[in-house]
Order: C-alpha cells, then sequence, then structure tokens
C-alpha cells in the first residue's frame, strides 16, 4: 500500500480521534471526562514502560518513581503562591512567587524525572533481570520514602492539595498521542532494533558493535521523561499529590496493562491501557451494585491470570497494528 | 601484523581462564585456535573483542593497544567477532539482522551493496530478507551470523566454532565461505573444534590447553604432529 495513502488513513483516523475528544469535552459529562482522562494517562504510561521493559528488556519496578518525581514537580510549580509560602518553606524563596501553568510543569516535571533517570540508570542498569527489578523496587521506595519525609517541600504524608485542575482531555490527549508517535518512531528507528538487539543477545549485540550500556540507558531516560510528563497530568488532574497514590498499585496495574497488552508491542499496551480503564471502571460499578468491595480487583487478577496462562504473550506479541493488515479485513478506499 | 597477544591473563572472577597465552595473526593470514571444551578458546576471542576484560598482558592491533577499549570501539577499529552458538537476533528479520552489523557505518549506498555482496556468498538467504531470524534453520541462522558480522567490514574477522552442531552439508558451506572470503584478502581467526577442517583451511595454528598455549607452527606440521593427531584429529 502507498505509503501517502498510510499517512492519509492516520490523518483521518487522528480527526476522528480528536472529534471524539471535542464530543467528550463539550457534552461528556463529569464522569465520563474523568475516565477519559485517566484513560490516556494509563496510556502514557503503559506505552513509555513497554519502551523500557518490553523492548529495552530492563525488568523495572520502580516505573512510578518517576511518575512520583513527575507529579511532585508538578504540584509544586503550580501551586497557588499562598499556599506555597506556607508549606513549602524548604524551597527558596524565588520560588514562592512562581506559579507556572501546565506545559512548562509538564515539561519540567518530564525532564526532571529524565534526569533522575539518568543518574540512577548509570548504577542500576548495571544489573539485569531479577536484580534489575530489586534495584528499581528499591529505587521506588526511596522515592517514596523521600516524599514522606521531605516536610518542607512534599509536605510529607500530608501530601500537596488545593492544586488547580488544569488538565483536562486535550492535555492528555495530545500528551498520550505524541507519547505514541515517539514511541514507535524509537521503535522503528535504528536506535529501536539496537534496543531489541541488545535485549535478545546482550553479546552478540555488542560483539557487532552496539554500546550497549547507551542504549539501554537511553531507553530508561526516554521512558521515564514521558511517565514523568503521565505524573504531571495526573497531579492537575486530581489536585492532591501524596506518596501512597504512587506506589505498588500502580506499579503492578501497569505492568499488568503492559503485560496483557504484549510486551514491545505499542499498540498492544494501548489497546490494552483503553481495555483496562473501562474494565476497572466497570467493575467498580458493579462492585457497588452487589455491596462486595474489592471484588473489582479479585476478577481483574483473575483476567491477567487467565490471559497468562492462555495467551502468556498478550494481545498483540511483539507485533503492531497497520493499516496494511486492516485492509484484509476491512475494504478500505 | 594485525593482531599481537602477549602473556594474555583472562579471570572469571577467581578462577584465571587464560594463564599467559601469546599469539599473533599476519595481515591477510588464516590463523586457527585448536583444542578441546574449556580450553580457553572463547575466552580468548571475547577478550579481543573486548567482551571480557583481561588481566594482565597485552593485546596490539594494528599497532595500537586495544585493551582497555569497550567492544563498540574495537569493531570500528575493524574487528568483527561471530560469537558461538549463533546468537541471532531472532525477533527482527534477516534484512534487519544483516543491517544491524553495519550499526556503526552511516555509509548507506555501500551497506545496501554489502548485504548484496553478503547474500551472494550465502545465497540461501536471498528468498528469506523478510523472515523473522527466529524461523531459520541452524545453518541458515549460522550464515546470518556470519553475514551479519561481515557487515561492519571488517579487517580481522573472528569466527568462534562456526562449524558447530551443523550438518557435514553445511559444514561444507561454510567453509567454502571462508576460504572464499580467505581469497579474497579477509584475515581471518578462526576458533574450531572441528581440527581437521580448520588445518585443512589455515596456515598456521596454535594449540591451546587449560589456558595456555601448547604448540604452535604451520597447519601442514601440526597436522603431521603425532601429539596433535593423536588428541584432536582422532588418531
Amino acid at each position: 500500500m502507498h505509503s501517502g495513502r498510510q499517512a492519509g488513513y492516520t490523518f483521518m483516523a487522528l480527526g476522528l480521534f480528536f472529534l471524539g475528544i471535542y464530543l467528550l469535552s463539550a457534552y461528556g459529562n463529569h464522569y465520563y471526562q474523568r475516565v477519559g482522562n485517566l484513560m490516556m494517562i494509563y496510556v502514557i504510561l503503559t506505552v513509555s514502560l513497554n519502551l523500557s521493559s518490553g523492548i529495552m528488556g530492563i525488568s523495572s519496578l520502580g516505573q512510578i518513581g518517576f511518575m512520583a518525581i513527575g507529579a511532585y514537580v508538578a504540584a509544586i510549580l503550580t501551586l497557588p503562591p499562598g499556599l506555597k509560602e506556607r508549606w513549602l518553606t524548604g524551597l527558596p524563596h524565588w520560588m514562592h512567587s512562581i506559579q507556572t501553568g501546565l506545559l512548562p510543569a509538564m515539561l519540567l516535571a518530564g525532564l526532571l524525572a529524565a534526569v533522575v533517570a539518568f543518574l540512577v540508570g548509570i548504577v542500576i542498569l548495571r544489573l539485569q533481570g531479577v536484580f534489575a527489578a530489586v534495584a528499581t523496587l528499591g529505587f521506588l521506595i526511596i522515592v517514596k520514602v523521600i516524599a514522606e519525609n521531605w516536610m518542607t517541600v512534599t509536605r510529607g504524608g500530608r501530601g500537596l492539595s488545593a492544586l488547580p485542575a488544569y488538565t483536562n482531555l486535550w492535555w492528555t490527549s495530545t500528551a498520550a498521542v505524541v507519547t505514541i508517535y515517539a514511541v514507535w518512531r524509537i521503535l522503528k528507528s535504528p536506535h529501536g532494533r539496537s534496543m531489541i538487539a541488545v535485549r535478545e543477545h546482550d553479546l552478540a549485540a555488542q560483539s557487532v558493535g552496539i554500546n550497549a550500556p547507551k542504549i539501554r540507558l537511553l531507553a530508561f531516560v526516554i521512558s521515564a521523561f514521558f511517565t514523568g510528563i503521565a505524573g504531571a497530568l495526573w497531579a492537575n488532574l486530581i489536585g492532591v499529590v501524596s506518596p501512597g497514590s504512587f506506589y505498588l498499585w500502580l506499579t503492578l496495574l501497569i505492568i499488568i496493562m503492559m503485560v496483557v497488552g504484549g510486551m514491545g508491542s505499542v499498540t498492544g499496551s494501548v489497546i490494552s491501557a483503553v481495555g483496562f480503564t473501562i474494565l476497572l471502571e466497570l467493575l467498580r460499578g458493579f462492585e457497588n451494585k452487589i455491596a462486595m468491595y474489592g471484588i473489582s480487583y479479585i476478577i481483574f487478577a483473575v483476567v491477567f491470570l487467565l490471559m497468562i496462562i492462555f495467551r502468556p504473550e498478550g494481545i498483540m506479541g511483539d507485533r503492531e497494528f497497520s493499516w496494511r493488515n486492516v485492509r484484509r479485513i476491512i475494504p478500505l478506499p | 601484523m594485525i593482531l599481537q597477544v602477549t602473556d594474555l591473563e583472562v579471570f572469571y572472577g577467581n578462577i584465571q581462564a587464560l594463564h599467559g597465552i601469546s599469539f599473533n595473526v599476519e595481515e591477510g593470514e588464516t590463523v586457527t585456535i585448536i583444542g578441546s571444551n574449556g580450553a580457553g578458546k572463547s575466552t580468548t576471542l571475547l577478550t579481543i573483542a573486548g567482551l571480557l576484560k583481561p588481566g594482565k598482558g597485552e593485546i596490539k592491533y594494528l599497532g595500537t593497544s586495544t585493551k582497555t577499549l569497550p567492544a563498540d570501539r574495537i569493531v570500528r577499529r575493524g574487528i568483527s567477532l561471530c560469537p558461538e552458538g549463533r546468537r541471532i537476533f531472532s525477533s527482527l528479520t534477516v534484512y534487519e539482522n544483516l543491517i544491524m552489523g553495519a550499526v556503526q557505518r552511516r555509509d548507506r549506498k555501500k551497506i545496501r551493496a554489502d548485504v548484496k555482496w553478503v547474500l551472494s556468498l550465502f545465497p540461501d538467504l536471498n528468498s528469506r530478507l523478510d523472515q523473522a531470524g527466529g524461523t531459520l534453520s541452524g545453518g541458515q541462522q549460522q550464515m546470518l551470523a556470519i553475514g551479519r558480522s561481515l557487515m561492519s567490514r571488517p579487517k580481522l574477522l573472528i569466527l568462534d566454532e562456526p562449524s558447530l552442531g551443523l550438518a557435514p552439508v553445511l559444514v561444507n558451506q561454510i567453509f567454502n565461505v571462508i576460504a572464499t572470503l580467505k581469497n579474497d584478502g579477509t584475515t581471518v581467526l578462526l576458533v574450531e573444534q572441528n581440527a581437521r577442517r580448520a588445518l585443512e583451511i589455515a596456515d598456521r595454528g596454535y594449540v591451546i590447553e587449560t589456558g595456555r598455549i601448547t604448540m604452535e607452527g604451520s597447519s601442514t606440521f601440526l597436522k603431521s604432529n603425532d601429539q596433535v593427531k593423536s588428541a584432536y584429529l582422532g588418531g
């Protein structure tokens, strides 16, 4: 199929997607908008985790630590100056009077998460497999402990509240599209092939001249950047950040989303994040109706178990969406 | 002299794998290292390629030391190792596998020409360019692995057990390609358990036993040596 035509389809699909976003923003009720926002944030988290874990093969349990860093950076930047002065006495004075909008907060959140990933990665990425998993989990714990105890900057366990609700569907959906596009482009680039090569055979990859530590660090840092942005969006959506929000539940949730979607498949991550967000919301409704609280988590876990048993490679394996394949099923013009 | 290894010692933790080995390879030569399992052949090759860090000793390539260089810099200098056990990238296509071999090169036109050249050496791969590497047979995977290591256009090609586990027909095919490369002037350092075939194709050889070089000489000398005969050539 002609590549110009494929681009045309892609633009049309994007047009339809943003039309949907417009309709939801204009006519959807608050609940649907909130679910839509969460869905887009989960898409960003899952796709960026897939870059470092699925595509690059770093067993990371610390991804949500980068989300926490992003969320706190955005929270501190967007918190109203009065509250900042009262709560965050540990900040330098010039920062008390600053209150940024969402875009600078997002970018700085991503950047700081990336810088931390760079520093942490230099050390942690020397480890592999289960050792890397334990070390990244250690990182997550450290982030949480710092957030809990750095009273004059994070306000400890009470968290930062009264954040302006900047996040809306336009921000989250645009950030999700940018993340998907960026990770997709990386996957299809020579860097992406190098990542797959290092994942599959570290030694062979190095013997053809790939700088394996460098490429692993690259995947880790880019992944942390987008995860930090997701943290910023989350902070200004929920309006509160506290240490407990960014811990094991979210860590497990995005790992499950990635694995069920297919490790290595961007398409799979998107499908899975969208699907699980809807499933979780439906289950929550069901739970309230029958008044058996907690049952949604059990059903969620069973879905995951069944998937691991009957389709361990996930929904998509490592395959990707292509218009060519769509055309085989639906006759497109 | 393209490669000169002097008194090389390598450790795995506390265990010493190489006890000071010395050998050299001249430009245009084919040199083989023979020895049994665990003698230190692969260790030697991995160290030359920068994938293992040496203890004492020196590795000189084209007159300068490569002892402390990381693997990717060594590839850039012109040394290419085709590691033991194929190790192709199974989820990448055959074509992508070949391209990965040229990951440090930027001359796109020449890379495309070199893909054609590799395919002329291994015509079996021609019809399988879009297939995932993991779907190839063992012999085809070995050809792909050798082809991939040729894509960096090495001055020194290092082959670790290229005939391991292959049917005799395929072993012939692989050795024919090595002979072609040799005739084209590529310098080859070959490690083999199939000592007979290795000595047939090589100009010179070294025998390595428990981390030490115990014998060296021209292939004709080694082939007629009684010790080599009984230990490696099956009497």
